[in-house]
């Protein structure tokens, strides 16, 4: 098969997925329990609902109102965020920078400190060094994200202030001088580096710290553990051997050989910690009051606003099809067994 | 030859096994798995009727009606288990063993006190000792030696290399702590789940507060050791289900392939799409009402399709095997030989998954009440103390300790699960 008609392949299965996403949301959001409730209050009148009902095509049968749902996706009319108070479309295009960019630093974050302590942790199997890398992994997978983000909070923050250490910010994207701020692309690292204004550079990359490093923690200790044992795998291939016996440097043999090998499944992983951000930023944002789709969503659920729940939950389901199936096109890329299989 | 001589060959070791008969090796080993399933079906029955009657929960009627359904079966099984006991000690009806006498006993006394669960419990439990009598035990033993031997060696072999392993120990024993502190709550804790002293809020660690008051003066230690119940209900639960249900959807599919596999694997493929806790979010949102039965329900939905992944490629795996063309020789049927031939040969990553899930449905449910939705407010739970205690983080021990029981908790199930996965390894396994 070639790279085209895998790629072709590929594109063409994430389509029923995507068809399912959009069925599973909508079951979720207007089928389970009455979707009525959305356009009424208690002081309705009884006589008033029939109207309103088929005023919203809640009348019709099912199927029609799922293509109801399909063309109001896709004209951009994502309802009305009651949470927000405003359009969701508008909501999510003020948010969604705002956790790109938290998911962004985390997972640079991740991968250049989880790689090379992956390759330190299997270049030195069974030895100190690995111990105390496994034990931070196990760790990382281990940890409730909230609570390491309240205790991150907790030491840089507070105890620093108390210490009178320079202490990190509590929260927020950027500190109260900066209030008057006008978002260009809501991108506050590019608007900044557009602007030239390299103090809110500074600052926000400031507040970026700690819900980064809280958010990366376990997407660390994911790409460490992969990374470890993909190397580990790797480093028994004969080609290894065959290297190291043709007189080789051991930094050679694993950063030329080795690394690029080990490296295929650890971008698999790379790609499907995307999930694991999204969920969280959920987590972290709330803690950090980080004005993202995450603080959102928790918000809109307590006050059981559907439109903003349905909107977050399909966006993220989007992001995840689309990392997942960019994954796929890199890993069939790299490794054309993958494209023969 | 007399029925003694068979006895006491079969007690001196001496193979006469043609001669047992198949009805009395299908009993033993049916009475094994029954019996231990009826005692702990019996107790949970036992326990939650008598709970119900103590709270005044069941009307008079009910209670006739309840006591008029459950004699019928008793007798039924009272009749059939004077049956076999006869069956297997070869005897006339004149010459009745205790058990028979028991089984009467029990009748006669569940008549009066109106509980099938008490008689199957009592029965079961003396069925057991029965088995294990001398002239009993000589029936079944050697039998079950010899086809449980192998499988007896390999698990020993298992164990022997989990002991070795002191990661997994250590996983074991915290997770046995847990469980312990899950039971003995009531006995080892000074204040209740909910006891709210309020006028002792938010104070440090002290001798009466081993770790301190949280915002509404309820001690911190006593709600982390009572939250242990809650949280390993939750993760239990949820997990067995999503075990069971995916593991049978993902067997079928991976045994009758084609139509069946594309369906049951694309409609996973959805449920993939979307990462764990979101998916959580959305259906806890749809199902309405916050409450700790709707987490576990949420969970439950969103955990099964990763059994049914994992079984259907394992399925898959053993169907082109030997033994199963085998068994489809000798005219096996499809079910029988995919829930007796084809699952028991999957059961170990199924284990293993099922392990480090633990972990993994603790975080979740622990985020999820984070976020707002578990129990009521006020109830001890991890996740919620410790979203109650955000508002307070800089008196840490409100939020430091339930976290650190979810971490260690959901780390002793990592290091159990990783442990035991690097063991069952067959390329890593007898070099």
């Amino acid at each position: 098969m070639k790279l085209r008609d895998y790629i072709i392949r590929r594109i063409l299965l994430a389509i029923p997925v995507v068809i399912g996403v959009l069925a599973i949301t909508f079951v979720l959001s207007y089928v389970v329990g009455d979707p009525i409730t959305l356009y009424t209050t208690e002081r309705t009148p009884d006589w008033a609902i029939p109207g309103i009902r088929a005023e919203h095509g809640l009348d019709r049968p099912i199927y029609i109102q799922f293509f109801y749902y399909l063309r109001d996706l896709a004209m951009g009319n994502w309802g009305y965020s009651r949470s927000a108070h405003m359009d969701v479309i508008d909501a999510i295009a003020i948010k969604l920078p705002a956790t790109i960019e938290l998911a962004l630093v985390a997972m640079v974050l991740a991968v250049i400190i989880g790689i090379p302590l992956g390759i330190v942790s299997a270049t030195k199997k069974d030895k100190l060094a690995d111990h105390v890398t496994r034990v931070f992994a196990l760790a990382g997978v281990s940890m409730p994200i909230f609570w390491f983000a309240l205790i991150l909070k907790y030491v840089f923050y507070y105890q620093f202030f108390v210490w009178g250490l320079p202490f990190l910010p509590e929260g927020g994207r950027y500190s109260y001088e900066y209030i008057n701020y006008t978002p260009i692309t809501n991108f506050l690292l590019i608007d900044s580096l557009i602007t030239g204004n390299f103090v809110l550079l500074f600052d926000a990359l400031i507040h970026l710290i700690l819900p980064g490093f809280a958010l990366g923690y376990l997407t660390l200790a994911v790409i460490t553990r992969m990374m470890r044992s993909s190397m580990l795998e790797v480093l028994k291939e004969d080609y290894i051997t065959l290297a190291r016996s043709k007189g080789l440097r051991e930094r050679v043999v694993i950063y030329k050989h080795a690394l690029r090998n080990a490296m295929i499944p650890t971008v698999t992983v790379i790609g499907l910690a995307f999930g694991g951000l999204m969920t969280g930023a959920v987590l972290t944002e709330t803690i950090f009051s980080w004005p993202g789709l995450g603080r959102w969503s928790t918000g809109a659920i307590l006050t059981s606003d559907i439109p903003s729940i349905n909107a977050f939950t399909l966006l993220v389901a989007f992001i995840f099809v689309a990392a997942n199936l960019i994954v796929d096109l890199i890993y069939g890329a790299l490794d054309p067994r993958i494209r023969y299989g | 030859m007399t029925q003694t001589d068979t006895w006491s060959a079969a007690i001196s070791g001496e193979q006469q096994l043609e001669e047992a008969p198949l009805a009395v090796k299908t009993f033993s080993y049916l009475q094994v798995v029954i019996s231990i399933l009826a005692v702990i079906i019996g107790i949970t029955i036992t326990s939650e009727s008598l709970l119900a009657l103590l709270a005044d929960d069941i009307p008079l009627v009910g209670f006739l009606g309840t006591l008029l359904l459950t004699t019928l079966p008793m007798i039924v099984v009272a009749l059939l288990m004077i049956k076999v006991a006869m069956a297997v000690k070869m005897l006339e009806s004149w010459s009745f063993p205790w058990i028979i006498y028991g089984n009467l006993i029990l009748v006669f006394l569940s008549f009066i006190a109106g509980s099938f669960a008490i008689y199957a419990t009592i029965n079961y439990l003396l069925m057991i000792v029965w088995l294990f009598e001398p002239e009993v035990k000589a029936q079944w033993w050697i039998l079950f030696k010899e086809d449980m031997g192998p499988k007896m060696k390999e698990s020993k072999y298992s164990l022997y290399l989990i002991r070795r392993s002191p990661l997994v120990v250590a996983g074991i024993i915290i997770i046995a702590g847990y469980i312990f502190l899950a039971f003995a709550a009531p006995y080892i804790t000074p204040y209740g789940p909910t006891q709210r002293n309020w006028s002792e809020i938010l104070e440090a660690p002290s001798s009466t507060h081993l770790w301190g008051t949280d915002q509404n003066g309820g001690d911190v230690f006593s709600m982390v050791i009572w939250a242990t119940q809650i949280d390993l209900k939750i993760a239990i639960s949820v997990v067995a289900v999503a075990l069971i249900v995916g593991s049978f959807v993902g067997a079928a599919a991976g045994y009758f392939g084609g139509a069946v596999d594309e369906v049951v694997m694309r409609i996973t493929d959805v449920f993939f799409a979307f990462p764990g806790l979101i998916l959580a979010m959305a259906i806890v949102a749809a199902l309405g009402e916050r409450n700790l039965d709707n987490i576990s329900i949420a969970l439950m939905m969103v955990w099964w399709p990763t059994y049914a992944r994992l079984v259907r490629g394992q399925v898959l795996l053993e169907r082109e095997k030997l033994y199963v063309e085998a068994a489809r020789s000798v005219g096996a049927s499809d079910m029988r030989i995919l829930v007796f031939h084809i699952l028991p040969n999957t059961i170990q990553p199924v284990i293993v998954q099922a392990t480090l899930d633990m972990g993994g449905v603790l975080l979740t449910a622990a985020g999820l009440s984070f976020i707002g939705f578990g129990a009521q407010a006020g109830t001890a739970e991890w996740g919620l103390m410790i979203s109650n205690g955000q508002d307070h983080f800089t008196d840490y021990w409100v939020t430091f300790y339930p976290g650190m029981a979810i971490l260690l908790c959901a780390l002793s199930f990592n290091l159990v699960g990783d442990g035991v996965r690097d063991i069952l390894d067959p390329k890593l396994r007898r070099r």
